[in-house]
């Protein structure tokens, strides 16, 4: 029994609502861009339905998300009831009237500013203030899941800390220092600005400050789906994890990298001197390493759990992993996705080349392979095998559950293949009409953008299977004993190998130098430059 | 491949022993063949689709 049982479903169900409205407005988005008439249709539809999806997926479902599987997985491991609970609730209240003002904005058309919110688009002052919200709840989560550690390791001084308890920590220290930027965006400029207690804004700064945030925000969706990749998925398999040490090595290069990176969102910004660029294209690459590293050891564990089953050869070990359970084949599809969204990253990545796919619909393509598929499948595969152990009753609908993962990999090949190759023929992305009056060279990307809206059905599809067994299981699943949350061992336990990689004070204080280094001076030269503030407007 | 199967009625964990002793050579070979395909597939984009368009300010 999890103490917090409530408390992570309440999380857990926040993210599968907000996942399930965001999907309709996803489905919306691609057969607009189709160019198919539908009822309703409008530029001002069009970019409300992109702002309120990326908002719900990228800010709401991931980070309610993450919280609800983090209480969850932390009591269970360090075996001991959360710290505070009351203020646990509390900062869930705060994150979810948050939630509630932004999605009100942007719903009433009052907040059409896509989810990235770059100025000089301006949207209605609640709907900064319910981010700011947002964040600060996530902060309590954050104090809560810190306390609960460290009172832990006051009852356990030389225990190791559980590998599950290690990647959430990780997943903490990066969103700290990620949610410094967006909050000094947020309550530094946006909010006055909106207001009117400011006339105009900084358009630049405000992207740096940003994407402080905007980058590790993705190391802030993958480390958890990198979690159950490492400590649930190989116990699906029937195996084992095959390395402890390099799992900690991984999470722990994730809160040195995942910050250090967030200018290669601005090659094409001005005001940045070009060093600096190529410092973060540097880091970038090198965050390639961890993946990498990742891939390794969950397919080795894989690789485990097959020759535990008896296979002997060199690939017959796949044929016995257990690919009709949700939860494996979820984990394993977004592991090959994510394996060509990392591809298309390092094109992104690159100095030179981002200027070929900045801004087009190559973007698009590409995190969609990252968060709406790595991170995404995996947290749907992770709630088909979290939500009946919480809620106490089978999954329902188990056909469905089982051909959702297959539907969104193929949906998503489809969508996110086309969207590459229409960006590289130079189709910008979030652009309503994109024929552009008929000229020539949008004709090419007419069969791209069908493709990619088919395979937005297929999305669709899929997701509504999703939500339907969610539902299904909360409201009409056969109810059964508890059954209790068991994380993957390691082949070999780690006993005292490595100890240096659970300090995580030592690499918060490392993680901090390398943002100062990498940002302090960009900051500073860019302030030091005569700047001219814009004024705020709204196209609709 | 090769069908030959450990016994699971063996005593012990069925099929555990020296299955984390082996060598990963299945994962080391994906592994290989991905990364490879990473800089052949990096390296075609940048010289057959990137330079071939030409420098952005010449």
């Amino acid at each position: 029994m999890i103490p917090s049982r409530k408390l992570a479903l309440a999380n857990l169900w926040v993210a599968i609502v907000a996942f399930t409205v965001a999907s309709a407005m996803a489905l919306m988005q691609a057969l607009s861009r189709a160019d198919l008439d539908l009822p309703w249709r409008s530029a001002k539809m069009y970019y409300l339905s992109v702002t309120a999806h990326g908002v719900l997926m990228a800010l709401v479902f991931t980070t309610f998300f993450i919280m609800g599987l983090a209480y969850a997985f932390t009591e269970r491991a360090l075996d001991r009831p959360i710290e505070g609970p009351k203020f646990a609730w509390a900062s869930f209240w705060v994150a979810i009237v948050g939630t509630l003002m932004v999605t009100a904005m942007v719903l009433a058309g009052k907040a059409t500013v896509l989810y990235t919110f770059y100025p000089p688009l301006q949207a209605h002052s609640l709907f900064y203030i319910g981010l700011a919200l947002l964040v600060i709840g996530s902060w309590g989560w954050c104090w809560v899941i810190i306390r609960t550690y460290l009172a832990w390791k006051r009852e356990n001084p030389d225990a190791r800390t559980p590998l599950p308890v290690h990647g959430i920590l990780a997943t903490i220290i990066v969103w700290l220092i990620a949610t410094v930027g967006v909050a000094a965006e947020v309550v530094l400029l946006l909010i006055p600005w909106s207001l009117g207690l400011t006339q105009v804004i900084d358009p630049v700064l405000a992207r740096m400050l940003f994407w402080w945030f905007g980058h590790p925000l993705v190391y802030f969706w993958l480390i958890p789906a990198y979690v159950v990749w490492y400590t649930v998925a190989p116990k699906v398999a029937g195996g084992k994890l095959f390395s402890d040490p390099l799992t900690r090595l991984v999470f722990v290069m994730f809160i040195l990298l995942s910050s250090p990176v967030g200018l290669h969102h601005q090659m094409v910004d001005p005001g940045i001197a070009a060093g600096w660029k190529m410092f973060h294209t540097f880091n970038t690459m090198l965050i390639l390493f961890p993946s990498l590293l990742t891939a390794f050891t969950v397919i080795a564990s894989f690789e485990v759990a097959g020759r535990m089953k008896g296979a002997k050869g060199w690939f017959d070990w796949l044929e016995e992993l257990p690919w009709s359970d949700p939860t494996f084949s979820s984990v394993a599809l977004a592991m090959i996705i994510f394996a060509i969204g990392g591809f298309g990253g390092a094109i992104n990545a690159a100095y030179g080349m981002n200027a070929m796919v900045h801004n087009t619909a190559w973007i698009q393509g590409h995190f969609h392979l990252t968060v709406g598929t790595a991170t995404a499948l995996t947290f749907m595969g992770a709630a088909y095998w979290l939500m009946p152990k919480l809620l106490g009753r089978d999954l329902e609908l188990t056909l469905l559950a089982r051909l959702q993962p297959y539907l969104w990999f193929m949906g998503m090949l489809l969508f996110s293949i086309a969207n590459h190759m229409t960006g590289l023929k130079g189709m910008p992305r979030r652009v309503y009409q994109f024929d552009y009056g008929g000229s020539e060279i949008a004709q090419q990307w007419i069969a791209g953008t069908g493709i990619s809206a088919v395979g937005g059905f297929f999305l669709f599809v899929s997701a509504a299977f999703f939500a339907l067994v969610m539902l299904g299981t909360g409201l009409a699943g056969k109810k059964r004993e508890q059954e209790p949350i068991e994380f993957a061992e390691p082949l070999e336990p780690p006993g005292g190998k490595a100890r240096l990689l659970d300090k995580m004070g030592l690499w918060t204080g490392l993680a901090i130098l390398l943002m100062l280094a990498a940002y302090a001076l960009p900051l500073i030269q860019h302030l030091s430059l005569e700047r001219f503030g814009a004024r705020g407007f709204s196209p609709f | 491949m090769n069908d030959e199967r450990i016994d699971p009625s063996r005593e012990g964990t069925p099929g555990l022993e020296g299955a984390g002793e082996s060598h990963p050579r299945g994962t080391l070979a994906i592994v290989g063949v991905y990364g490879l395909l990473f800089v052949l597939g990096w390296l075609f984009i940048y010289f057959f689709v990137f330079v071939p368009r030409g420098a952005l300010t010449p």
